[in-house]
C-alpha cells in the first residue's frame, strides 16, 4: 500500500490482481449483471486509486474495497433499477418461525437456486448478506459500507435471511407441485 | 474534444486572461514617467503608491474599460505583498510533496494512529528538541572556549565565523527534517479534514495533495496569529521534527493490506 | 446473540462459502489499470493548463519588469552586497520593499514550475504501471 502511494509502477496492478475475483462477485451479487457487475468492480478500484491518500493504512484493505464497490453498486441499482423494492417494502411478517439452520441444508445442486433466490431480495438485503457471510465482515465493517447504524445493519441481516429462506421455502414448494 | 476537456480550456483560458489583466495592470502602474518604484532595498525611501486615478488615466483609450479593476489590482498587490510567507510554504511544502514523497508518505504511515499517538510524536518532538538546544549550547560553549584557548588572536574571527557556518548547517539539516514531518503533518490533517466533508465529490474528487498545501498555508496563518501564534509555531515545529524521528528511528511497518 | 441466531449465522456463512463465485472477466486488471493511465493523464493535462496558465502572463510580466525596472534590482542587490562587504551601513532606516505583484507573479512561476515537475514525474510513473499491467 505504501509503495502503491508513492507511485510504484505495479503496486496497485498488484492489489487489482488480488482483490479483483472479490470485489467484482460482490457487485455481481448486488447488482445480478455481470456487465454491470464489470463495469462497478472497475469504477471502485478507480475510485479507490483516486482516494488511496485518504486511506488509513492502520486498517485492512478489504473491507474499504468492499465498501467502495458496495456503494457504487447500490448506485448502479438505484439508478437503473429503480423498480427494485426498496428495503423498506420488504414484510416484516413470517420472519423468526423460517429461520431455522435446518432449512438451510441444501444439495450442491440447489445452490444456483440459492442465488435465484436472493436475486429476488432487494440489492441493500443481498449486499448485506454478501457481505456478512461471503466476505464475512463484522457488523461494524457491514455498517461502514452500507453507511447505517449497527442496529439497522442487524435488522436488515435478519430480515434478509428471512427473507431469502421464505423465498426458497416459496420455490421448493412451486417446483413441487 | 470531450464537455468536461473543453470546461477544462475555458477555465484555464479564463485563469490567464484574469493573471494577464492584473499583471498588465501593474505593468501600466509602474510606467514612467513617475511610475511606482518596484524593487527597493537599502537606505532609500519606500515609493508613496501612485494614485489608483492616476493609473486610470494611463490607460489608452481603448483599454478604459479595465478601470474598474485598476483597484483591485492594487488590493492584490498589497494582498500578495503580505502573503509573501503563505507563498513560500505553499511553495515549500507542495516542492516537498513533489520532489519528498516517499519520505513525507513514509513518515505519515508510521506515525498514524489515535490522539494519543499523535501525543506520543509530539513528546518525542519536544525531547528532540530539547536535547537539540542543549547540544548546540554546550557545543557552541566548548568550541567557543577551545577556540580561544587554543587559537592566535588573528585566527579567532575565523573561528568564529566556522561555528556560525557549523550553526548554519545544523539549522539546515533540521529545517529539512522539520519540513518533511511539516508536510506529512499537513496530508494527515488535510486527509482528516477531507474525509469528513459531506459532499462526496469534495470527498473524491479534491486530492490529497491540495489539501495538505491549504492546510498547509492555513497552519501558516495560524502561527501569525498574535499571543497564540508562537505556541503554535512551538507545537508545530516539535510535531514535524518528532514525527520525522519516529519515521526514521521506529522501525514499525504499517500493516501489509 | 443467542445459540440458535449463532447457528443461524454459520449455516448461513457456510452456504454462501459453498456457493459458486466467479472469475473477474479476462483482462480486467488491465482494463482497470488502462482507464486510471486515461484518468491520470486528464489530470496532467489540467496541470500543464492550470501551469501554462499562470507561468505565461508571470513570465512575460516579469521579463517586462526586469526591463522597466532592472536598474531598481541591481541598486537593491548592490546595496546588499555593500551592506554585506561593510561598505554600506543598514540601520532602522534602511528599505526592503518589493511589489507585491511581483512577488505574486515569481510564486506563480514557482507554482507552475512545481505543477509541471508533478505532471512530468507522475506520466512516468503511470508509463510503467501501464507497461507492468
Amino acid at each position: 500500500m505504501q509503495a502503491c502511494l508513492a507511485g510504484n509502477g505495479d503496486a496497485f496492478a498488484e492489489i487489482v490482481e488480488r482483490y479483483g475475483t472479490r470485489v467484482y462477485n460482490l457487485a455481481l451479487r448486488i447488482t445480478n449483471d455481470r456487465d454491470a457487475a464489470n463495469d462497478c468492480a472497475q469504477e471502485a478500484f478507480i475510485r479507490a486509486y483516486r482516494a488511496l491518500a485518504q486511506y488509513d493504512q492502520n486498517l485492512p484493505l478489504q473491507p474499504w474495497l468492499l465498501r467502495i464497490v458496495t456503494n457504487t453498486s447500490l448506485n448502479h441499482v438505484q439508478r437503473w433499477h429503480a423498480h427494485e423494492h426498496p428495503v423498506e417494502e420488504m414484510p416484516d411478517g413470517a420472519e423468526p418461525a423460517e429461520l431455522q439452520p435446518e432449512a438451510l441444508a441444501i444439495r450442491r445442486e440447489e445452490l444456483g437456486e440459492v442465488l435465484a433466490a436472493m436475486n429476488a431480495l432487494p440489492a441493500r438485503y443481498r449486499a448485506a448478506l454478501t457481505l456478512r457471510h461471503l466476505h464475512e465482515l463484522s457488523y461494524e465493517e457491514i455498517a461502514h459500507a452500507l453507511e447505517l447504524p449497527i442496529g439497522t445493519v442487524k435488522t436488515h441481516l435478519h430480515r434478509a435471511r428471512a427473507a431469502l429462506l421464505t423465498e426458497l421455502h416459496r420455490r421448493r414448494k412451486e417446483r413441487t407441485s | 474534444m470531450t464537455q468536461r476537456d473543453f470546461l477544462l480550456v475555458l477555465g484555464g483560458g479564463a485563469a490567464t486572461v484574469a493573471v494577464s489583466v492584473v499583471l498588465f495592470l501593474a505593468i501600466v502602474a509602474s510606467q514612467q514617467p513617475a511610475g511606482a518604484s518596484t524593487v527597493v532595498v537599502g537606505r532609500r525611501a519606500v515609493p508613496t503608491a501612485v494614485p489608483v486615478a492616476q493609473i486610470e488615466r494611463r490607460l489608452p483609450a481603448e483599454l478604459r474599460f479595465l478601470a474598474p479593476i485598476v483597484a483591485l489590482q492594487r488590493g492584490v498587490a498589497q494582498a500578495s505583498r503580505e502573503a509573501a510567507g503563505v507563498f513560500l510554504v505553499v511553495l515549500l511544502t507542495g516542492a516537498t510533496l513533489v520532489f519528498g514523497r516517499d519520505q513525507v508518505l513514509r513518515i505519515q504511515a508510521r506515525t498514524a494512529g489515535d490522539a494519543a499517538e499523535q501525543a506520543r510524536v509530539f513528546g518525542i518532538g519536544v525531547g528532540a528538541l530539547v536535547a537539540l538546544a542543549s547540544g548546540v549550547i554546550l557545543g557552541f560553549f566548548v568550541v567557543l572556549r577551545s577556540l580561544v584557548q587554543s587559537a592566535p588572536a588573528g585566527n579567532l574571527a575565523f573561528g568564529l565565523q566556522t561555528i556560525v557556518a557549523l550553526l548554519a548547517l545544523v539549522l539546515l539539516v533540521v529545517g529539512v527534517a522539520a519540513l518533511l514531518g511539516f508536510t506529512a503533518a499537513s496530508w494527515r490533517l488535510g486527509v482528516w479534514v477531507l474525509r469528513r466533508q459531506p459532499s462526496p465529490v469534495l470527498r473524491e474528487r479534491v486530492p490529497a495533495t491540495l489539501a495538505a498545501l491549504f492546510v498547509a498555508a492555513m497552519l501558516y496563518l495560524m502561527a501569525q496569529l498574535p499571543y497564540v501564534g508562537p505556541a503554535v509555531a512551538a507545537v508545530l515545529l516539535a510535531y514535524s521534527l518528532g514525527a520525522f524521528v519516529q519515521a526514521r528511528l521506529v522501525r514499525t511497518e504499517a500493516r501489509p493490506a | 446473540m443467542n445459540d440458535r441466531d449463532t447457528n443461524v449465522e454459520r449455516a448461513f456463512t457456510e452456504l454462501f462459502q459453498r456457493m459458486p463465485t466467479e472469475h473477474a472477466p479476462l483482462g480486467f486488471r488491465d482494463t482497470v489499470m488502462a482507464r486510471i493511465a486515461a484518468e491520470s493523464a486528464r489530470r496532467w493535462r489540467w496541470e500543464w493548463l492550470a501551469a501554462f496558465a499562470v507561468a505565461i502572463p508571470s513570465l512575460i510580466f516579469l521579463m517586462s519588469t526586469l526591463i522597466e525596472h532592472g536598474d531598481e534590482l541591481s541598486d537593491g542587490l548592490g546595496s546588499i552586497a555593500n551592506a554585506l562587504l561593510g561598505l554600506e551601513a543598514w540601520d532602522a532606516s534602511t528599505s526592503v520593499y518589493v511589489d507585491g505583484i511581483v512577488l505574486l507573479a515569481v510564486a506563480l512561476v514557482g507554482i507552475a514550475g512545481l505543477l509541471v515537475t508533478h505532471a512530468l514525474l507522475a506520466e512516468e510513473q503511470t508509463r510503467s504501471r501501464v507497461h507492468v499491467a
